[in-house]
């Protein structure tokens, strides 16, 4: 049933792997036969060969459903010098259904609520097949220069980089320092 | 055309040059100089004892000589004459040919057509050979030709966007992405929308493709 170790991939990470490997796993089998898993290998390939800047991602184990995804905070934002680690579930019927993305770091941003889940339009309603975890990955690094103010899911801290972007910005550097470093 | 047009500038200049032609340059047949009115053209050009332009002038000369030898009424030469005229005489090779402010377009004109057709029988000779070449050592090259062309180039293959891989039973959308058969049927049945674009689509939007080969 299993693929075995992952090869080519960066495996971020350890452990995990593991998991599941009983009858009552939840998450489907890792054979390259699926197209879930043959599509996951190729961007696993695809991602090795050239990741997006400042990116990086790969299974954290040895199954590839479950990949852990690394982000560094661009110069020029309050998010600088921070190390953002982020867990990456793909669903069964990837790419049909967008996979789940979530913060493992902290961090002070009006897009990302306090346990880590990401609201970003293209990981739910604005989903696409044709959509890469490399393309995410730029869509969340674009995220940091650029915050969604319209819908947050921290209003709190969305008013606050609306009216006093300077201040925002202290927080934020504070938290990259405490958090993410 | 009356013999009255005779009496229009540039054919007076053509033959007060072409007069004094006659003493410098004896192989332009020129015609004689039949009338001896006309001192009173250009003054720019008709500058007495100046025998480089008279030597300019040969060129214009040769071209008026043919249609000299026609008529006495024509206006000058025409471009092609002139070019003809100005490719015999050994002279003028290579001097620029605005001697006659008044025909300096008709001179130019009649340059670069003779360039042009200079050109034109340079390729043509090319040509000529390449075919001979081509002709007397054909086997030669065709061995050649298979020798010094490595591979064939590789078939493009085009990768679905949906499951990355090569494209099993291409169809259309009727906005025009491509996809797997399977994997537009699944998108469609997932959200009802091109994976490329978010157009909304159906089943019945799409359209079975092949793809063409390069062989």
């Amino acid at each position: 049933m299993y693929s075995g170790a992952p090869s080519g991939g960066i495996a971020i990470g350890g452990g995990g792997g593991g998991r599941g490997r009983g009858g009552g796993r939840t998450w489907p089998s890792t054979t390259s036969v699926s197209t879930s898993g043959k599509r996951i290998h190729k961007e696993m390939t695809e991602l090795s060969m050239e990741a997006p800047p400042d990116c990086a991602a790969g299974p954290k184990g040895d199954n590839i459903y479950h990949w852990v995804a690394t982000l560094f905070g661009p110069p020029g934002t309050p998010y600088k010098g921070g190390i953002f680690f982020l867990d990456i579930t793909f669903p069964s019927d990837y790419p049909f259904k967008p996979p789940k993305v979530v913060f493992k770091t902290r961090i002070y941003h009006c897009n990302v609520d306090p346990s880590g889940n990401v609201s970003l339009d293209i990981l739910t309603e604005n989903w696409s097949p044709a959509l890469t975890i490399s393309k995410v990955l730029l869509a969340l690094r674009s995220m940091f220069t650029n915050p969604e103010t319209y819908k947050p899911v921290v209003p709190g801290i969305a008013h606050l980089y609306l009216g006093d972007k300077a201040k925002h910005d202290e927080i934020a550097a504070q938290w990259t320092l405490r958090f993410a470093r | 055309m009356s013999s009255q047009d005779s009496s229009s500038q540039p054919i007076r200049r053509t033959r007060s040059q072409s007069r004094r032609n006659t003493l410098l340059n004896v192989d332009l047949n020129a015609a004689p100089p039949t009338e001896n009115r006309d001192q009173e053209g250009d003054p720019i050009h008709v500058v007495p004892g100046d025998t480089l332009q008279g030597l300019r002038g040969a060129s214009l000369t040769a071209g008026a000589i043919d249609v000299e030898a026609l008529d006495d009424d024509v206006i000058i030469s025409s471009p092609r004459a002139f070019a003809a005229a100005k490719n015999n005489s050994r002279r003028n090779q290579g001097r620029v040919i605005v001697l006659d402010v008044d025909s300096e377009d008709r001179a130019s004109r009649g340059n670069s057509r003779n360039r042009r057709r200079r050109v034109s029988t340079n390729q043509a000779t090319n040509n000529g050979d390449i075919h001979i070449d081509l002709e007397g050592h054909s086997c030669p090259k065709r061995v050649d030709l298979r020798s010094a062309i490595p591979a064939p180039p590789k078939e493009p293959t085009f990768s679905c966007p949906v499951c990355m891989g090569p494209l099993v039973d291409e169809m259309s959308t009727k906005c025009g992405h491509i996809f797997c058969k399977a994997c537009i049927k699944a998108s469609i049945a997932a959200q009802g929308k091109c994976p490329t674009c978010r157009r909304k689509l159906a089943m019945k939007d799409t359209i079975r493709v092949y793809l063409p080969t390069t062989n």
